[in-house]
């Protein structure tokens, strides 16, 4: 199918383009220079053209998203599979990450993703607490590269992640964690692991370097791990999962404060390091993390139901439903910490649009959030409700008068996240790039323009037609193509410590893995 | 030499993989459960397709069965627990093409109450106290591994219950689970079983628990996570409920996130029931290894782990593959689910 997207504002950063009026040509998947006046065309003149959507960091299939539904059956903070694609295809979002998947559970992840339609997905596979990588790395660490790369290959894995690393093991030993990146944990720590694993996956290539969600997750002065684990990973590209979760002073169990100036300030200045923001939003949320002794500490503040799910040898999970709530100081707090980082950001390119979702609220208030960095005006009433004292903790008040541009926009939605993915085909309406594309009419209200795009294009066909879904596709997996050596299969068939026999761990069943692309 | 084939064991819900298939035959490495369920699924299989008690094609087993799906005003698809994720996916494709209702024998009631804390089976060897609450997993999971000290409160068994036995006084288990959870937390209670004070001091006591049961009554379960809720800040507690089915986890899994929801129907009439594998209710059309031979439409397919691949989520969630080890030239499950719901997409 070919069509031509005619006379829109165009906002393509990769490409240097902002705003000017031109047309999108696509034709068969992929945008083209050129195609027969005799072309299919939209109209698109008055409305704004940008890529397709890409979300970096959001928790959309598996095991711990399918345990929220049968927690709060019918809560639209986790739809169903099918909605999940068809709701991110109606805000314009063509391309999600699962940042948190367990190699496991890849099946099950990957069977979800089959139900999933409307968008390509790529998946980040949990790796910080595998005892049997803290073995290869205290026994082999040259191997350590072989190991993930075998991983990834063996779950239809994109990148690696690492959450709380050597936390979630003591959680599943003992009820416990780790408070500093030098705590030991069967004889790692978690500076060991997050170095060894950073430079592994630099080693190997892959597309996304180490997507790091740090220790001490929402604790007060978490901001010293968070600059810690920085330094720890200096030289070497990392890409932070939800830094706002991760950015707070004072002492830990005390009351705290912000220090996103600080972090912004070092990742300004650090180009090799990038993150997504994980701004909360005020309402209804589910927490669910791979980081369970997190989930613990929010069943003891909420006396919310709880789900704890231990998974053997590699991660664990878990689940409490929550609400953020503006009066909350705490809450105010992390809303305002989320914002401060957006808007103290030098490099949009670097810190790029999430809410973690559904962590910090739903993928389905982007729109909202767009238009709190974009309309100064709206941000100010906003800040004026939240609670007094967590706003003030906070440099919203002094002169942050910034707005993003619907270029910048266009850079945190879509172009940053895919380049920070290495997904070179996406984000972008360069010559070859995916045909992935958005048309908003331009309207001034940010939220209800960006809510309801006029036209989306996935891979070519309109799906989305003045706000209505009108055909269903299906996405494509993204995997990775690491190179290792084979011999790796036998060192950890030796040492293989999974309840399931090792040869029935490699998913290989090919409706799970196709349609797939390699990147990289 | 003899031949080899790979397979896993659908006999419980452990889903045991490392079994050999040794010359077509012989099931080396499966347990007792796991050696009759294979047996089963090398008996003579009845016709591939009987529509109304005669033999008929496959073809027209599926229009007959397409046929009786349109014509149903609320039409119910159950079974679902012994087959494959592929077959139960296909069978979601029909509920939703003919807005027939799913029954996953699920109930997640108590779960969405409190939660749950679980783990999966390589997990439960850090437990240092294994209680096992009304269940026999002997007889019933006998590949199931217990670690730590073991008690089993109220057996269905006594005789072969392993570990210490706490036999219940009262004749209801969810009175003593309230007791017992009063106990736990320290709360006065009018309690006559030595045994039972006993047992909540080890709870108290223990650092790391797992608690193994198969509790399907809604109060019951209830009690067992609000005990585990009670425990859970002094002590890791993780809880696993023994399902029998091999893939009773994965049609819980897949109905929740085709549809939202894990839970089967609470009652209601239907005037036509597609089983797949078997049912307690009576099918109008049975799709699976060993149909129902009084459903109108019976279609009797390779069975999914000696003649058709595919996976399953074990009892603990966890994804495991099935294999086929034998060769059929009948079609699986998934694919004659597939067939109708083509027809009736």
């Amino acid at each position: 199918m070919s069509l031509r997207i005619a006379g829109g504002a165009v906002y393509d950063p990769a490409n240097g383009v902002d705003g000017e009026a031109r047309d999108v040509c696509i034709d068969g998947g992929s945008v083209v220079a050129e195609l027969p006046d005799s072309a299919p065309r939209i109209d698109a003149r008055g409305m704004v053209v940008m890529p397709g959507g890409v979300d970096i960091h959001a928790h959309i299939a598996g095991p711990k998203v399918n345990l929220a539904r049968k927690l709060q059956p019918g809560d639209p903070i986790v739809p169903p599979a099918p909605e999940t694609g068809e709701r991110y295809a109606l805000l314009g979002y063509t391309t999600v990450i699962e940042a948190a998947a367990p190699p496991l559970a890849a099946r099950h992840v990957l069977a979800e993703l089959r139900d999933t339609p409307m968008i390509d997905a790529a998946l980040l596979i949990l790796l910080g607490n595998n005892v049997m990588l803290f073995d290869l790395l205290k026994r082999d660490p040259a191997r350590l590269r072989d190991a993930i790369a075998w991983w990834l290959e063996s779950t239809g894995g994109y990148g690696v992640k690492i959450v709380n690393p050597c936390g979630v093991e003591r959680w599943k030993a003992a009820n416990g964690n780790v408070s500093s990146l030098d705590d030991e944990v069967l004889d790692v720590t978690p500076r060991r692991v997050i170095e060894g694993i950073a430079t592994a996956v630099t080693e190997l290539g892959l597309p996304h370097p180490v997507h790091v969600h740090c220790n001490n997750l929402g604790v007060a002065g978490n901001a010293d791990t968070t600059l810690d684990t920085l330094r720890t990973l200096e030289g070497r590209r990392a890409h932070l999962a939800h830094l706002q979760f991760h950015a707070y002073g004072g002492d830990p169990g005390g009351r705290p404060r912000s220090r996103a100036p600080e972090l912004a300030e070092y990742l300004g200045a650090h180009p090799e390091i990038s993150a997504d923001v994980g701004q909360v939003m005020f309402g209804d949320a589910v927490t669910m993390t791979a980081d369970a002794p997190v989930s613990a500490m929010l069943r003891d503040v909420t006396g919310n139901p709880w789900v704890n799910h231990d998974t053997e040898v590699e991660t664990g999970c878990g689940i409490v439903p929550f609400a953020y709530k503006e009066r909350n100081y705490v809450h105010a707090l992390q809303w305002g910490i989320g914002l401060e980082l957006f808007l103290l950001s030098r490099d949009p390119w670097r810190l790029v649009l999430s809410t973690d979702h559904p962590n910090g609220g739903s993928f389905l208030s982007y729109p909202k959030l767009i238009r709190l960095l974009m309309d100064r005006e709206f941000r100010n009433e906003q800040i004026k409700r939240a609670n007094k004292r967590a706003i003030r903790a906070t440099v919203l008040l002094d002169d942050l008068d910034r707005e993003y541009t619907m270029s910048e926009i266009a850079i945190v939605t879509r172009a940053g996240p895919a380049r920070l993915l290495g997904m070179m085909q996406k984000g972008h309406l360069g010559v070859g790039a995916d045909a992935d594309v958005t048309v908003y009419d331009d309207k001034p209200d940010r939220e209800e323009m960006f809510a309801l795009p006029r036209y989306v294009v996935k891979g070519g066909r309109v799906v989305v037609r003045d706000g209505e879904l009108v055909e269903r596709v299906e996405g494509s997996l993204l995997r990775s193509a690491p190179q290792f050596d084979d011999a790796i299969a036998g060192v950890l068939e030796r040492d293989w410590r999974y309840s399931i026999g090792f040869r029935d761990y490699p998913v290989n069943e090919p409706w799970l893995l196709e349609p797939a692309r390699r990147v990289g | 030499m003899p031949s080899r084939e790979r397979a896993t064991c659908g006999g419980c819900g452990l889903a045991c993989t490392g079994i050999e298939v040794v010359d077509g035959a012989t099931f080396a490495g499966a347990c007792g459960l796991g050696e009759e369920w294979f047996a089963e699924r090398l008996e003579p299989q009845p016709p591939l397709a009987r529509v109304d008690g005669s033999e008929t094609d496959l073809d027209a087993a599926l229009d007959a069965a397409t046929d009786l799906l349109l014509d149903a005003g609320a039409p119910l698809i159950c079974g679902l627990t012994q087959t494959t994720i592929e077959a139960q996916r296909a069978a979601l494709d029909i509920a939703e093409a003919i807005g027939a209702v799913v029954d996953s024998g699920a109930s997640t009631l108590a779960f969405q109450e409190l939660g749950a804390s679980t783990a999966t089976l390589g997990e439960l060897s850090r437990a240092k106290l294994t209680v096992v609450w009304r269940a026999d997993p002997e007889t019933t999971h006998p590949r199931l591994k217990l670690h730590g000290q073991v008690v089993t409160v109220d057996p269905p068994k006594p005789a072969g219950a392993q570990g210490e036995v706490v036999a219940l006084d009262s004749s209801d288990p969810v009175d003593a689970l309230w007791t017992l959870r009063a106990l736990v937390r320290g709360v006065a209670v009018t309690n006559d079983s030595p045994e039972l004070a006993a047992l909540a001091e080890r709870l108290r006591g223990s650092p790391h628990t797992a608690l193994l049961h198969d509790a399907r009554d809604h109060l019951e379960a209830l009690g067992l996570h609000a005990l585990v809720r009670d425990l859970a800040p002094r002590s890791h507690i993780v809880t696993l409920r023994l399902r029998r089915d091999v893939n009773a986890a994965g049609a819980e899994d897949v109905l929740a996130w085709r549809t939202g929801h894990a839970d089967g129907p609470d009652g209601g009439e239907f005037d036509a029931v597609m089983a797949v594998g078997p049912t307690r209710r009576r099918p109008t059309i049975s799709v699976g290894w060993r149909p129902s031979e009084d459903a109108r439409v019976a279609i009797a397919t390779a069975a999914a782990g000696v003649h058709r691949a595919g996976f399953v989520h074990r009892l603990d969630g966890v994804p495991v593959p099935l294999y086929a080890p034998l060769p059929s030239d009948r079609p699986g499950d998934d694919e004659v689910l597939s067939a109708i719901a083509g027809r009736l997409g």
